[in-house]
């Protein structure tokens, strides 16, 4: 059963009128991400093996073992309302507009930034 | 049920989000009446209406991205359609691709799907988030410039007669074949239930099963019949040859059988029951769309988040009509359509509905719409496609473009990089990208030499459209639909697999590499990428490789023929410890054969057929002599005017011609 979500449900996500009204368009979507917002952030040191790009609920790009596997054509003016990740089949961030409405990677992306991680770095063996 | 559309339709499904429509709701009415005793296809989804209501399996048509319906009825009753261009484009070039062969539905159960579209409570189509088409049974195929049966197949096996003499092979023996089971054609006195026109009137509602004033689709494929319309005439075919024709209410059968009457009957059964149900359950009536202009009804009005808010009150399904034959309301789709999709219904009506009657065939730009099926010879995909130039792929731009707008912190950070080295992998010649999810340095180089091999082949390829390349010291292959092979003189060093990615530009194939060989060494992998990044060094297919051996063995006959007939001046040849012996007699025989290796005679010219086991060795072996007696003829020109010419013809052993024995022995 969907979980019906009001925007007073949602006022304790923080997130701004614009996003909410947005969201709350979508009420399978929106009941998704209440249910993945409780889930614990991913372990620093994660590293997945298949990442997906949605746009608008739609995977977009996909790569396994960092490899771009997938790539969906789109027009290249293409505003997306919805951005997410996903990581080995989890929600990992939840964007709408500027405002993040889930991120679970932020231990993730904190300990590679301390350790210094820079893109042309090579693979991490 | 595999429907066939003209180039200039799929040009005008390819612009227009209501001619996509249409042509799915052509496509799924059919199919529902084609296949109403084919069983559903589960679904994990609730099927049943949330309101308790169920949904009526010929009215409602849903389409659905990932978690959210973006065309149809929702559960509290209002009805949708959210599909702007990225989504129209999404499901044009989704419904073109055939299901995907050899997967188990069953691990698709309960997971969400990338694009589901429901005729009812039967799947029509569905993308799993994997890329896997686990259904479609309205794949749309756009028609073939040229028709199958006249167009050469490179994987078409030679006849005995395109063999010719060369081939070493014994042909396999044909197996004999089993008497085909004939059916008997029905005499006319044997059907007096035979009612032509209801059968052609089935063909048409099967071919226009909405009815329209023209039909989307200039074929359908159903029951193994192909049912076409051109012009006003309409065609049945079974295996090719057609067994029915229609024009102006004119109906000629050829070979109609009792099989094909019976299954035409049985359609226009259910096509009735079909439409009996239909004018039981009269769908709503349509009202004019009004545009509205306040608050979250203005579908056309775009927020500060750059999305179209949809429409709360536009309850506009695809609408049939309860008369004696399906009919949609063309025009309400249109107002649907333009009212839902930028807000202008009246002011565009009519140049909405003109593009639908008028539309002129246009060239065709898009990789979909070059006049190849869309499930086309994945080699033409590529020649095609490497007529493009590569750039960034737009869904990139586009993550980047959103991953900026995002609050400066390390997510952020590590996202924008994460995408920038994605975008690096798909630039052409470089072998950057590397990323932090790349945790095999192994996984990552055999990737870069599958991408070199796969690009070398591509270069072959769209040169002489062959399947098979030779460069350096390796064979690449391909096989069946999308695997490739690279190998050397002792066997298989790699296995890959390329599958089509639906994107213009950049790199268009997901990669695969599914074996390895151990024997792959660092160097042949470095070699490989070498040749990729060397544009000027092209693969050789079997043409190459055929007419380059035949240019050397014909230079090595002219080597021999000069030499037998200015140096040696004699038809016969040999020396002691040479390794040749050369003849050649006033008929035209040339023969050369080899003294030292046992190979007997390894050229023969005689009576204008040619047989040659000449290799390597020998073409540098001749291509010595051949400098040599250049060099001596040089030397000797001077001489040669005072010397005597020597024209008798006799044998000539151990030659003692100054210059030459160091070349022929």
């Amino acid at each position: 059963m969907t979980q019906v979500l009001t925007p007073q449900h949602l006022e304790s996500w923080g997130l701004s009128p614009q996003a909410t009204s947005l969201l709350i368009q979508e009420p399978e979507l929106l009941a998704n991400l209440a249910e993945e917002r409780e889930r614990p952030p991913l372990p620093p040191g994660y590293i997945p093996q298949v990442v997906e790009v949605l746009f608008d609920d739609l995977p977009y790009i996909r790569s396994d073992n960092g490899i771009v596997s997938c790539l969906r054509d789109c027009p290249a003016d293409y505003a997306p309302t919805f951005v997410e990740f996903r990581l080995d089949g989890e929600t990992a961030m939840f964007q709408v507009g500027g405002e993040y409405v889930i991120n679970r990677m932020a231990g993730i992306a904190d300990v590679l930034a301390l350790e210094g991680y820079r893109q042309a770095g090579g693979p991490v063996q | 049920m595999i429907f066939t559309i003209s180039p200039a339709d799929a040009q005008a499904i390819q612009e227009s989000e209501l001619q996509l429509l249409m042509a799915i709701a052509q496509a799924t009415k059919g199919m529902a009446i084609a296949l109403q005793t084919r069983q559903p296809v589960q679904t994990t989804e609730p099927l049943q209406a949330e309101n308790g209501a169920t949904p009526n399996p010929h009215h409602d048509f849903r389409i659905q991205i990932g978690r959210r319906l973006v065309y149809g009825q929702m559960a509290r009753g209002d009805f949708r359609n959210t599909i702007d261009k990225a989504t129209h484009k999404a499901i044009l070039e989704a419904i073109q691709r055939p299901e995907t062969p050899d997967i188990d539905r069953s691990q698709y159960q309960k997971k969400i799907p990338a694009i589901e579209i429901k005729q009812g409570q039967e799947v029509v189509f569905r993308e799993e988030r994997d890329g896997t088409i686990s259904v479609n049974h309205i794949q749309f195929e756009l028609s073939q410039e040229q028709s199958a049966e006249t167009a050469p197949s490179v994987t078409e096996p030679l006849t005995k007669e395109a063999q010719g003499e060369g081939m070493t092979e014994p042909l396999a023996e044909e197996k004999p074949v089993d008497a085909p089971s004939v059916e008997p054609v029905m005499l006319v006195s044997d059907r007096p239930t035979w009612n032509l026109p209801q059968l052609v009137q089935t063909a048409e509602v099967l071919i226009n099963p909405l009815g329209t004033s023209e039909p989307i689709y200039d074929a359908v494929s159903v029951g193994g019949y192909e049912i076409a319309t051109q012009e006003g005439h309409l065609t049945i075919c079974k295996n090719g040859n057609t067994i029915l024709s229609a024009t102006d209410g004119n109906v000629q059968t050829h070979q109609l059988t009792q099989s094909d009457w019976q299954f035409f009957q049985a359609v226009g059964a259910r096509s009735l029951q079909h439409l009996q149900h239909q004018e039981q359950d009269p769908p709503p009536q349509l009202e004019p769309v009004e545009h509205q202009e306040n608050g979250l009804s203005h579908r056309g009005e775009e927020n500060s988040y750059g999305r179209s808010l949809p429409t709360r009150n536009d309850h506009q399904p695809l609408v049939l009509n309860g008369s004696a034959r399906s009919v949609v309301d063309a025009e309400s789709l249109i107002l649907t359509s333009q009212s839902l999709s930028n807000g202008h219904a009246n002011g565009q009506l009519s140049q909405a509905n003109g593009n639908l009657k008028d539309r002129q065939p246009q060239p065709q730009s898009s990789g979909h719409s070059n006049g190849h099926g869309a499930i086309a010879d994945p080699l033409l995909d590529i020649t095609d496609e490497l007529a493009q130039q590569p750039n960034i792929p737009a869904a990139l731009t586009v993550a980047e473009r959103q991953l900026e707008k995002l609050p400066s912190n390390h997510t952020q950070t590590l996202l924008q990089s994460t995408v920038q080295a994605w975008n690096e992998q798909l630039k052409p010649g470089l072998a950057k990208g590397i990323n932090w999810l790349v945790t095999k340095a192994e996984a990552w180089r055999q990737h870069q030499t599958a991408r070199a091999v796969f690009e070398l082949y591509q270069r072959g390829h769209q040169r002489t459209g062959e399947r098979t390349y030779t460069i350096g010291e390796y064979t690449i292959s391909f096989r069946g639909r999308n695997l490739l092979t690279l190998s050397d003189s002792s066997g298989e060093l790699m296995r890959l697999h390329a599958q089509r990615m639906p994107i213009p530009g950049a790199e268009h194939y997901r990669l695969r590499v599914t074996a390895a060989s151990d024997r792959l060494t660092s160097f042949q992998h470095n070699e490989l990428q070498s040749f990729q990044h060397a544009p000027t060094l092209m693969p050789q297919g079997n043409l190459d490789v055929e007419a380059t051996y035949m240019a050397k063995v014909a230079q090595v006959e002219q080597t021999v023929t000069h030499f037998l007939h200015h140096h040696v001046r004699a038809n016969v040849w040999e020396r002691e410890g040479s390794h040749f012996k050369f003849e050649r007699d006033d008929s035209g025989l040339l023969r050369i054969t080899d003294k030292q290796e046992g190979r007997s005679v390894v050229f023969r010219r005689h009576k204008g057929r040619v047989f040659s086991r000449l290799g390597g060795k020998d073409f540098a072996h001749f291509a010595r002599l051949a400098d040599r007696m250049q060099a001596i003829t040089q030397q000797q020109a001077p001489q040669h005017v005072q010397a005597s010419p020597t024209t008798n013809n006799h044998e000539v052993i151990g030659s003692k011609r100054k210059g030459l024995e160091l070349e022929l022995s």
